[in-house]
């Protein structure tokens, strides 16, 4: 007999017909699927179709085994050095879509791929400064020069590694 | 030309581009008066900027439209500078600030997720970004588990991982104050510490041994133990224990006892507090090298080619095992295994139980002169120069210490902090970060002779040689 496929729909309304082994790798999913069945459709409100297809795709390559643990704290900026090649290189995103596809993974409970997306970020985190990391991500400078200058002081301890 | 100027200005302020960008840009805003060729060439570095301006893929067609037309059109070449800089500062304007990719707007516990990957320097320099991140960089959880990364066990909070972490780095970072004890009047071979305990035992070619009392409540006092080459007031000898009639090579202490292998072929059980001897053991026909006990059993290893086991309680030899013709250099017992260190450069893993030879590690080109084992993980310091780590499961390599010049002649090793310490025979004494085996971490030279035996704990490392003194190194932060 085969698979019962799911119909999972995307924020736009696309319908995407999924095994539900591989869908199941949510656990938003699997726990809707134990309450509700298999029959109706799944709305999925807050994921948009391009991240939707990402996340399936991400699901169905780890469809009948489980990506190993990332290391922590990471050992590399590189995450091909820490993860594999496959993982690393679905990870390679524009930041705009990384950070839907964080969110998606965090509402969709999908451990592996939140980890990974995570780690991701951490990379990118990895050996810049202060400032860089603030041009990166967007954050707005709060602290006063004094305030700063105080922060620094106290976090001098850990400036050695 | 000022407009010139002000076009780069504007790229270089909002869009911070590396030195590298800037002087193709020059070049370009330069050329760009001369011919429509180059605004194919700007076109190129658009492209290669994108991720950089952090452009989206819909407001790159914008501007390379924009450039498109430009070309088309002679009234609108010769304004194209400030068009182009009017095009590129509106979608700069637009996408430097796309909100969906402000991490202040991922859930906290994402946030947290990310941050966990980070190691201390990474987490203190995201700190100083803003007041929300500092804050949350401060969350104790965060803390705990980055310390059960790095130490194995849970800090309370992230005060006492400062503290346990300004510790650390002190062993890779910082000069020890050093005190230096005089006594012994022959070489240090070897040295008894149990961390924990106020006082370690060395033992010397001068045929006999000496316990120093460590008084820890001065030790942190800088000043006494900062003076070289003077027996300081801090760390007393309390007790010396004569009897042996050569060198002694080997000691350990065990249940109130202090255990000693000589090259007068005997071991001798001596009373740790009031120095008399009151077992003398024989059986060894050569010089022994090495010894360790538990509650249970004595093992001592020996140049006759053999490690015998003997009974704690009635001194009675319970096994032997014989080499053909190998001489024992050292050994760890590690009940109920034993891991013997030869002359014929190979590490071997025993089974006291059934007397059988578990594993062998082939790997060094010379002797060894010092092991050390915890679980399955195993150091070995040879006459190659080198320090091996050892996967005793497997009996292969896993890490090699490179460094030293000459013979490695003594290893400690701590499991919590990663920490591995050897002593060789080029006076030296480096200090490795398995977390970062790429390199020592710390090289500390003082001793003018070969230094034979090295121990240590969380703050200092004990030190004997050759040049008959004894070291000990005060990493102590507090």
């Amino acid at each position: 007999m085969a698979e019962v496929k799911l119909k999972l729909v995307s924020s736009e309304g696309t319908t995407y017909e999924v095994e539900e082994s591989v869908a199941c790798k949510s656990q938003l999913i699997k726990n809707m699927v134990e309450d509700a069945g298999t029959a109706e459709e799944i709305p999925l409100p807050n994921v948009k179709s391009e991240i939707l297809e990402k996340v399936i795709d991400y699901c169905r390559h780890y469809k009948d085994s489980s990506p190993q643990e990332i290391e922590k704290p990471l050992k590399s900026a590189m995450l091909s050095e820490v993860v594999s090649a496959w993982d690393a290189n679905f990870v390679e995103l524009e930041q705009e879509t990384l950070f839907e596809l964080i969110l998606a993974a965090n509402y969709l409970d999908i451990k592996t791929l939140l980890d990974l997306t995570c780690a991701k970020v951490a990379s990118m985190l990895k050996g810049k400064t202060a400032e860089e990391i603030r041009r990166q991500f967007n954050i707005e400078n709060d602290f006063t020069p004094e305030e700063e200058a105080q922060v620094r002081e106290e976090n001098k301890w850990a400036e050695l590694e | 030309m000022q407009p010139q100027r002000d076009f780069q200005e504007l790229l270089k302020t909002q869009c911070n581009l590396t030195d590298l960008y800037r002087n193709q840009l020059q070049l370009t805003t330069y050329e760009l008066q001369k011919s429509r060729g180059t605004i194919q060439h700007l076109r190129a570095i658009l492209i290669s900027f994108q991720s950089d301006f952090n452009l989206k893929s819909d407001q790159m067609s914008t501007i390379l439209q924009f450039l498109q037309k430009s070309c088309d059109d002679d009234t609108r070449l010769a304004n194209l500078e400030e068009n182009f800089r009017k095009s590129l500062s509106a979608v700069y304007q637009s996408s430097y600030t796309p909100a969906n990719t402000k991490l202040a707007l991922l859930p906290s516990d994402v946030i947290y997720l990310i941050l966990d990957y980070l190691e201390p320097k990474e987490l203190t320099i995201i700190s100083y970004t803003c007041k929300e991140i500092y804050s949350m960089c401060k969350n104790t959880k965060i803390w705990k588990s980055l310390s059960k990364y790095l130490w194995k066990n849970e800090i309370e909070n992230k005060n006492e991982f400062m503290k346990k972490y300004a510790q650390e780095m002190a062993w890779y970072h910082t000069r020890p104050s050093v005190s230096t004890l005089i006594g012994h009047t022959g070489s240090v071979t070897c040295l008894a510490y149990n961390p924990g305990t106020p006082y370690f035992i060395s033992g010397s070619d001068d045929c006999s041994l000496s316990m120093w009392e460590i008084d820890e409540t001065h030790l942190k006092d800088q000043e006494i133990v900062k003076q070289h080459h003077v027996q300081t007031k801090t760390i007393t000898k309390k007790v010396c224990y004569y009897g042996h009639g050569g060198p002694v090579w080997s000691c350990c202490i065990g249940n109130n006892s202090l255990i000693s292998g000589s090259c007068d072929k005997t071991i001798k059980v001596w009373n740790l507090g009031t120095g008399r001897c009151e077992f003398t053991i024989r059986g060894h026909t050569g010089w022994i090298s090495s010894i360790d006990c538990n509650d249970q059993i004595i093992v001592s290893g020996s140049w006759d080619s053999s490690f015998k086991v003997w009974d704690q309680a009635t001194k009675h030899c319970l096994t032997t095992i014989n080499y053909d013709n190998d001489s024992v250099y050292c050994l760890q017992l590690s009940q109920p295994q034993v891991l013997i260190g030869l002359k014929s450069h190979s590490v071997d893993l025993w089974d006291l139980t059934t007397s059988q030879k578990i594993i062998s590690c082939i790997g060094h080109y010379k002797g060894i002169n010092a092991v050390k084992m915890y679980n399955h993980t195993a150091f070995s310091g040879s006459s190659d120069t080198l320090a091996k780590m050892w996967d005793l499961r497997i009996g292969e390599c896993v890490v090699n210490l490179p460094g030293h010049s000459s013979n490695v002649m003594s290893l400690d090793y701590s499991f919590e902090s990663y920490r591995v310490v050897s002593a060789s025979y080029d006076k030296t004494i480096r200090i490795w970060d398995l977390r970062k085996t790429n390199s020592t971490r710390n090289i500390l030279r003082g001793h003018s002779e070969p230094v034979f035996s090295v121990k240590f704990d969380d703050h200092k490392l004990i030190s004997g040689s050759m040049d008959q003194s004894i070291k000990i190194w005060n990493f102590n932060t507090v």
